[in-house]
Order: structure tokens, then C-alpha cells, then sequence
């Protein structure tokens, strides 16, 4: 009896250390998302990565914020129209997507691979996640469009939430974000978090 | 005296006739542009030069967009229709598979020049010492996942001012995107691909408007056909060009030739003869020819509206010859000369008066109504002499035997006005005349809107509209010409404007501007900026370079001399910069300042009287402001005309007998234009003009009645009743257009004319009958 309570225990035991999660984590109707970030520019031929980190709310069909905190304070909306960047307050950039139309299917790419939303990126490159020790996975690359891609692949890694994306240009350059702290949390509660670190950037 | 005159007016048909060939020997002298027919000045020259540049421009341009819900469909469907287009020998044949110029090509051409292109801002900016917002900018776009850049333009560039400066120079210029080689919109699920090109003849070409509706309706359904559920949007002046002469040709055809039976009907059943409807021609046509000789001798070429209305006015001669056939009806004389001798009183008074109107309006100093007036007067004087002189010379005919119940007919309005029986009846008429006019006076509505005047069709316009939406390309009403003696006086110049446009930008009386100046600087607005540069940016920048990661030389070394307009030739420069070149030449260059927005004018006209050399244009405006002025001059002209003509009468008839003669035409004048308006119908400059035709019939009709009496009246009855009628029939019938000049022009006339014959009578003066003016 106690052996078999053993080999159970065991088996248990080895199927834990090599499970793959069934699936990651999906925003349902009315949540929202937001966590931290991490990005490491590499550009070619540069001494090191440009570095730079804080805060994103996703608020899905709506808008992606990113709060940089370092190297200093700024903040990108992403929404249905373009990109905005601003910076104390002013506005320092504003690109159309009716002008860069590739640029929004990285916007799209972005939302739903932080939303969970992976279907449809699944049908666009072709593949399906694959399942690696406790993590998905996903090179994404879409078929030709005749847009000009601000990108040439993208390398998804994935487990509950979206971990990492790399971007990796067609010159070789790359930038590596790295997602942490992500909590899934009413539409209403994260616009509030939003609009604090609007208000108080660290 | 026959003789003599015969004589003189084959020296002055000859004449005439070797001008004519003469100045035709290049081709037909009409000048279409109507802002040719404004007082000339020296700035007006340059201006309607540029304006006139300017259509040639945009009149050349086919645009179209062919949408579809897939992208590929749309694409193969644009490019099929291009080739039709080009196969059907409609654009200029470009090559299919060049590259559409984009961002990259724009990067490549200004790149070496990049620290001498600052936006506005960033050079208010830097010239407030405050260029460390410029690089924290840069490292915000540096750091972004969504970002334009990459290792090789950062390392050229770091402080990223290249791709500012093209994302602000560029903004809202339009929405079409680079996408497989053609230039494409994504709306509401759809995508729309442009078609464009340049037309291989004018717009205005009757050849070239077929050949393009036919291959739009070919493709239409072909692509249709074959792709299924196609969308295509087309613009273009051969589009609303073939529209005008679509509608033109229909109805001139329909209207010219009811009018043409008509006449021919008339003369037939009147006359029982060809023959004076032939001679009526070869006066006619005198008189045009005379007219069209002394219009060449004097100005050099002719104006297309002064041909339109001169030629309407010299008609004036077919009432001279009604009157010479009708005396045919008097059989007391078988000779031509006594025919011509009976009404040449009345001839000849009725064309020094029109004559004398007319060189009232010659002193206009509207080079437009000098046409009209040298054109019409010495026009109708050929005719003159053709109806006297030539005619006995033709007309070898027996006086008509029939015709008793024409006369006897048309003298029933005559008895109206004077038989005593008819008595009451004539009060309450002229009662209900003058309340009518009076009334009409008080719903007169002038406007001289050319907007309102034009018809478009609304079709072609939501079309223009939908593309205009799609493509993002602002309706630009009005527009500044910026002139100078080089390019760079003319950049200079645009970047002075633009301090005052950005004031008014700011204070919403406009909304948006563009000038070429804003992609291009002048040479010494990039020298300005390289400066800035290299005081408020470069000591800074090897910090930036470190904290990017980038070692190396400082990449904004000196550069090869500036950006000229020059070196971004043909694709390279953008679309909405490249028409605002409107034309070089040496010595003068002039560039056009788009604005949309407009509120208020006023602020723009006062910045445009700032300057000699920048002149505030808006097509609608000026078109409007030219028949506004015209409408204006034309009335005050014509009482003057009234004046003179007064004056002249009253040598043969006395003050209050030339009163008397000059009623019914002045009734006429004044009544038409307030019954009119009881009909809806607003007072223009076309219904201006027509009352200059009504002023010289109406004077005929009255001075036939003064000048005939005992039998004579009943002969001048009838031709003054078979020139009404004819009027009628030529013009009046031009009031069922649907052109709004041709209407106007129509309506004026109809109403107008039948109130100078009815009113005609009034001018007898049975108790004291006219003998040959000495």
C-alpha cells in the first residue's frame, strides 16, 4: 500500500514538474489589465541597450498607456486613431494610423497578445503557441501585405500572461519587453491606477 | 446716295472680313478667362496670370478611387482601370511599375540638409535656449515600442529632427498610405486604391470628355463583372466639363432649333418667301463680322462673354430688316430705294440711340463692357448700312399682294392704346402694372454669388466630396498668390505671411494653412536654423549620444549649401506642396498659400493689402466680386445711356416728346426685372445685361411707332410684332435652360421684351406725325 501511495505521490510529482498550463489567461468583458514593464532597446552597433521601465494599462479596445518611468518620465497612448507621446505635460509626438497603417497592426499585435487574445495571431502567422516547460510560445510573423512592418518577426513567451515580447527589426535591431506584476482588474479600477500615475509619476 | 453707300459699306465689309483673317491666321483670339474682363492693373496681370496658370494645373488632373473590401481586389481593379484609361489614350502614358515616391525617398532627398529643417516650434524652442526639450523628445521617440526609428537613422540623427520635421510638414497632408506600390485608404472596412493621372489633352476637349465616360462606364461594369461589388469614385474638370457641355448641347439643340423653326415659320408666313430671310442672314452676319473686326482692331483679342452678348445685341438688325420687308406691303411703290428711304428715319434715329448707349458703356474702364459696347455699336451700324444700302441693291421684288390681315391684326394693340373706346380698360391695366412692379420691387433679391449661380450636378459633387473625405484633402476655398522676383524672395516672402497666418490660426479665423515654405525653407530661414543648431544642440549632444549608447563623431558636420526647391523635382516633392507651385519664370515667380477654415475674410484681405506682392484669392469670391462690379456698372451705365440718349431724341422731338419716345423701352427696363422677382427669380449680372438688350429693342419699337404714321404705322406695327416675336423665339426661349446665366438672360428678355412692345404704342403722337429728320 505504501509503495503505491508512493509511486502515486511519484507520479504526481513528475507530471507537476513537466504540466503545461491548458491555456494562458483571457481579459474577459469588462477587464482590463495592468502590470510593469522592462524594455532593452539593442540597436545595432551600440555600445549597450537603451533601457527604460514602468507601467502599462491595457484597456482593451480602447487604449494602451505606458507610463515610463525611467530614464525619465513620459507617457505613450496607443489608441484606436494612433500614438500619441508626451512629456510634462506636452505632446511630443502624434503619428496617425490612417498615415502608418502597419504601425496598427503592432498596436493590435500588442493588445491582443497582453489581452490573451491569441487566436487571431495564431491565424495570422500561421503557427499555434507551443507549449515549452511551463510557457508558450509564438514567432509571429504575418504574411506579406504590401504594408512596409515596422518589424520582422516578433518572439512571443508567454505563461499566465504575456512574459516577454522581442521585436526583432529587419536591420537586426531588437527590443526586448519584459512584462511583470501583471493583474487582471475591472476596466474601471485600472483607469483609476491610469489616472494616479498620470498624476503622481514616480 | 444709294450708290455711296452701297460703296462704303463694301469697303467696310472688306475691311472687316481681311482683319478678321488676318488676326485668325493663329487661330480663333477669344479669351475664356473672365478675369481677364476686370479693370487691368499691374497687379491684376500677375494675378490672373497665376490664376490662369492654376487651371491649367488642376484642369488637366483625372482622379479617381476604386474600392473594395480586399485590399489585393481593390489594387488589381485600380490598376486595370489605369490601363484602360491610358489604353484609351485618356492619362498620359507613366510607367506602371515605378515606384510611388514615399517617406524613404523624402528621408534620402533632405537628409544631408537636416539640421537647416526645423519645424516652427522647434526652432521657438531652440531660440529660447530651451534645445534640452528637443532631446528629451528625441529619447522619449528613441525608447518607444512603436517607434520610426532605428540604429541607422538614430546614429545619423539622434536628435531624431529629420523625422519631425517630415511628421509635422507632412501632417494632414493626406491620408493615402504607400501599400504594394500604390497608394491606398483603409475606411470603414474598405479599401480605396488611387487612380490618378494626367489628361493627354485639355479637359475641355469634347474628344478627350467621350473617350473618358466611355471608359468609366466600360470599366464600371467590367469591374464588376469581374471582381464584384466595386466601388469607383471619380473627379475631374473633364468630368464637370463634360456635364456642361452634355447639358449645353441638349439644350441648345432643343432651344435653338424650336427658335430656329420658329423664325423660319414666321418669315415664311409672313413674307411667303425665302428671300428675306436670306437677306436677313447676310445682315446678320454684317454685323458680326463688323463688330468682330473693330472688337480685334481695338483690343487684340475677344472675350467670350463680350462675343456672347455683342452678338445677342447686333440680333438688334433682324428688327431692321422686318422693318425693310414689311414696307414691302406697301403697294404704292415698287421701287427698293423708297423702301429703304420710308424707314430710315426710324432706322437711323433707333441706331444713333443704341449707338450712343453703347459708347456710354465703352467709357467703362471694364475692359468687358468696352467689348460688348465697341462690338455691338459697330456691329449694328454695318448692319444699318447693310438693310439701307445693300438691300435695294438685292431685293428686286414686287410688293407683296397679301398680308391685309397682318396689318389690320397687328394694329389691334395700337388701337388699344389709342381708340377712345378702349378707355377703361387702359386705366385699370397700367394700375395693376404698376402695383405689380411695385410689389416686385419690394421681393427684389440681388445676387451676385457665383456659387449659387453655378449649377453643378450634385452627383459629381458628392462624388468629388466622398473622395475629398477619403483621401483627407481639405477643401481649400481660398488661397494667397505670393509673388517675387526669385524663389527664395518668394519663400521669404510665405515665411513673413506665416507669422500673421499663425496668428489667425490660432484665433480660429482659419483653420489650417499650407505654404511651401513650411517643407521647404528659404535658404536663409535653413541658415537661421543650422545656427541654432550648432549654439543650442551640439554642445549638448555628446551627452545625449552617451546616454543613448552611441560613441562616435558628432553626426551634423558641415553640410553641402541648403535645400533648394529645386532638387525635389517631380515625384519626389509632395503632391500637396508641388500645386502650390503655380508658375517660374525669370523675374517672376509665384507660389499659392492654401488656407481652409476660412472664417472671415477680412482679416486675410487686410494681410494681403500689406503687401504688393501677395494678393488674396478665392475663385468663388472673385468671380462673384467681378459680377458684382459688373452688375453695378451695367445699370449705372444705362442711365447715362438713358441720358445721352435723351438728350439726342430731344433735338428732334423736344424734352417731353424724347420723354415720351424713351417711356416704353424705360418702363420695360424698369418693370422687367420687378416682375421677375415676383416669380422668385433674384436680380444677377445676366439679368443686368439683358436689360441693355431691352434699352435698345424697346427704344426701336417706340421710335417705328413715332417716326410711321397714317398707313407707315400699320407696316411698323407688324415688324416691330415679328421682331418681338423673333426676340422671343432667339432669347426668350433661353429662359427654359437650365444654366442659370443662359436662364436669367432668357427670362429678363422674355418678360422684358413683351412689356417694350406692348408698351411701344405710347410713343405715337398722332397729332403731331414725324416728316424725314433733316
Amino acid at each position: 500500500m505504501l509503495r503505491v501511495i508512493c509511486l502515486l505521490i511519484s507520479v504526481a510529482l513528475l507530471a507537476s514538474s513537466v504540466a503545461v498550463r491548458a491555456a494562458p489567461l483571457t481579459l474577459g468583458e469588462g477587464e482590463a489589465l495592468m502590470g510593469r514593464f522592462q524594455q532593452e532597446r539593442y540597436l545595432r552597433g551600440f555600445d549597450k541597450p537603451i533601457r527604460s521601465s514602468g507601467e502599462f494599462f491595457l484597456l482593451p479596445k480602447d487604449a494602451l498607456i505606458w507610463q515610463t518611468e525611467t530614464p525619465f518620465d513620459s507617457r505613450m497612448v496607443i489608441d484606436k486613431e494612433g500614438l500619441s507621446q508626451g512629456m510634462n505635460g506636452a505632446e511630443v509626438t502624434r503619428l496617425g494610423f490612417k498615415q502608418f497603417p502597419a504601425f496598427k497592426l503592432l498596436r493590435d499585435t500588442l493588445e491582443n497578445s497582453l489581452s490573451g487574445n491569441w487566436a487571431p495571431l495564431e491565424e495570422m502567422a500561421g503557427a499555434k503557441l507551443q507549449p515549452s516547460e511551463e510557457q508558450f510560445s509564438l514567432r509571429f510573423s504575418p504574411k506579406d501585405s504590401g504594408l512596409s512592418l515596422p518589424f520582422a518577426y516578433l518572439n512571443f513567451r508567454i505563461s499566465d500572461f504575456l512574459d516577454v515580447v522581442e521585436i526583432v527589426k529587419s536591420n537586426g535591431d531588437r527590443d526586448v519587453i519584459t512584462f511583470s506584476d501583471q493583474r487582471i482588474a475591472p476596466v474601471e479600477t485600472v483607469t483609476e491606477a491610469e489616472r494616479a500615475a498620470r498624476k503622481n509619476p514616480s | 446716295m444709294i450708290r455711296t453707300g452701297f460703296v462704303i459699306y463694301l469697303l467696310l465689309v472688306g475691311a472687316a472680313l481681311a482683319v478678321i483673317g488676318w488676326r485668325f491666321q493663329d487661330g480663333l483670339p477669344l479669351n475664356t478667362n473672365i478675369v481677364a474682363m476686370l479693370p487691368q492693373t499691374e497687379e491684376a496681370e500677375w494675378v490672373a496670370r497665376a490664376e490662369a496658370a492654376e487651371r491649367t494645373l488642376g484642369s488637366d488632373q483625372l482622379i479617381a478611387l476604386v474600392g473594395h473590401a480586399d485590399f489585393e481586389i481593390a489594387r488589381t481593379a485600380a490598376l486595370d482601370l489605369n490601363r484602360a484609361l491610358i489604353n484609351a489614350s485618356v492619362l498620359r502614358n507613366t510607367d506602371e511599375g515605378a515606384p510611388v515616391a514615399t517617406l524613404t525617398d523624402l528621408n534620402k532627398a533632405l537628409f544631408p540638409h537636416r539640421a537647416g529643417l526645423l519645424t516652427e516650434g522647434d526652432r521657438k524652442l531652440l531660440a529660447a535656449g530651451q534645445g534640452q526639450v528637443l532631446m528629451d523628445r528625441a529619447m522619449v521617440q528613441i525608447l518607444s515600442p512603436l517607434s520610426l526609428t532605428d540604429a541607422e537613422m538614430i546614429r545619423r540623427d539622434p536628435l531624431l529632427l529629420l523625422p519631425n520635421y517630415l511628421t509635422s510638414s507632412l501632417k494632414n497632408s493626406s491620408k493615402l498610405v504607400n501599400r504594394a506600390n500604390v497608394l491606398a485608404v483603409e475606411e470603414e472596412g474598405k479599401w480605396y486604391v488611387l487612380v490618378r493621372g494626367k489628361l493627354v489633352g485639355s479637359a475641355f476637349d469634347k474628344g478627350v470628355q467621350a473617350r473618358t465616360l466611355d471608359v468609366f462606364d466600360r470599366m464600371s461594369e467590367k469591374l464588376d463583372k469581374d471582381y464584384g461589388d466595386v466601388e469607383i469614385l471619380k473627379t475631374g474638370a473633364v468630368f464637370y466639363g463634360e456635364h456642361a457641355y452634355r447639358r449645353a448641347e441638349q439644350e441648345a439643340g432643343f432651344i435653338g432649333i424650336i427658335s430656329l423653326i420658329g423664325i423660319i415659320v414666321l418669315n415664311f408666313l409672313i413674307f411667303r418667301s425665302f428671300h428675306p430671310l436670306a437677306l436677313t442672314l447676310i445682315a446678320v452676319a454684317s454685323g458680326i463680322a463688323g463688330g468682330l473686326a473693330v472688337t480685334l482692331i481695338f483690343f487684340g483679342t475677344l472675350q467670350l462673354l463680350a462675343f456672347v452678348f455683342g452678338a445677342g445685341l447686333i440680333g438688334i438688325s433682324v428688327d431692321y430688316a422686318f422693318h425693310y420687308f414689311c414696307e414691302r406691303f406697301n403697294r404704292q411703290t415698287t421701287v427698293p430705294s423708297a423702301r429703304a428711304r420710308a424707314i430710315r428715319s426710324g432706322l437711323t434715329l433707333g441706331l444713333v440711340s443704341s449707338v450712343l448707349g453703347f459708347v456710354t458703356l465703352a467709357l467703362t474702364p471694364f475692359p468687358g463692357l468696352q467689348q460688348i459696347a465697341i462690338f455691338s455699336a459697330s456691329g449694328l451700324t454695318l448692319s444699318y448700312l447693310t438693310v439701307l444700302y445693300l438691300f435695294p441693291y438685292l431685293d428686286r421684288a414686287k410688293p407683296f399682294t397679301h398680308g391685309e390681315k397682318y396689318l389690320a391684326f397687328s394694329m389691334r394693340l395700337h388701337h388699344f392704346w389709342w381708340k377712345s373706346e378702349n378707355r377703361k380698360w387702359r386705366l385699370p391695366i397700367i394700375g395693376l402694372l404698376i402695383a405689380a412692379g411695385g410689389l416686385g420691387a419690394t421681393q427684389i433679391v440681388v445676387d451676385d454669388d457665383v456659387r449659387r449661380l453655378q449649377s453643378l450636378p450634385p452627383e459629381l459633387q458628392a462624388e468629388e466630396q466622398a473622395i475629398r473625405l477619403l483621401a483627407g484633402i481639405e477643401n481649400q476655398t481660398h488661397r494667397f498668390f505670393v509673388r517675387g522676383a526669385s524663389t527664395e524672395e518668394v519663400l521669404q516672402a510665405e515665411e513673413a505671411l506665416s507669422l500673421d497666418l499663425e496668428a489667425l490660426r490660432a484665433s480660429g479665423m482659419i483653420g489650417n494653412y499650407r505654404m511651401i515654405s513650411q517643407f521647404i525653407p528659404s535658404r536663409a530661414r535653413q541658415l537661421e536654423n543650422k545656427a541654432l543648431v550648432e549654439a543650442e544642440l551640439l554642445p549638448a549632444l555628446p551627452e545625449h549620444m552617451a546616454a543613448l549608447g552611441l560613441s562616435g563623431d558628432v553626426p551634423y558636420g558641415p553640410t553641402l549649401g541648403v535645400l533648394t526647391l529645386d532638387q525635389l523635382t517631380g515625384e519626389t516633392l509632395p503632391g500637396t506642396f508641388s500645386q502650390l507651385r503655380v508658375y517660374t519664370t525669370p523675374g517672376i515667380v509665384v507660389h499659392a498659400v492654401s488656407l481652409s477654415g476660412v472664417k472671415d475674410t477680412a482679416p486675410l484681405a487686410a494681410l494681403a493689402d500689406k503687401s504688393p506682392n501677395v494678393s488674396l484669392i478665392s475663385q468663388a469670391d472673385s468671380l462673384s466680386k467681378t459680377f458684382g462690379a459688373y452688375r453695378v456698372r451695367a445699370l449705372i451705365m444705362l442711365a447715362i445711356a438713358y441720358g445721352v440718349v435723351w438728350v439726342f431724341l430731344s433735338l428732334r422731338y423736344g424734352i417731353f416728346g424724347a420723354l415720351k419716345v424713351m417711356m416704353p423701352s424705360a418702363g420695360a427696363v424698369i418693370l422687367a426685372p420687378c416682375l421677375i422677382a415676383l416669380i422668385g427669380e433674384p436680380f444677377t449680372f445676366f439679368n443686368a445685361m439683358s436689360l441693355l438688350l431691352i434699352f435698345a429693342i424697346g427704344l426701336d419699337y417706340a421710335l417705328f411707332n413715332r417716326e410711321a404714321a397714317g398707313e407707315r404705322q400699320r407696316r411698323a406695327m407688324l415688324a416691330n410684332g415679328l421682331s418681338t416675336i423673333s426676340t422671343l423665339l432667339a432669347f426668350g426661349m433661353l429662359a427654359l435652360s437650365e444654366t442659370f446665366a443662359i436662364h436669367a438672360f432668357g427670362i429678363t428678355i422674355l418678360v422684358g421684351i413683351t412689356l417694350a412692345y406692348l408698351l411701344a404704342p405710347l410713343a405715337s403722337d398722332l397729332d403731331h406725325p414725324m416728316t424725314e429728320p433733316v
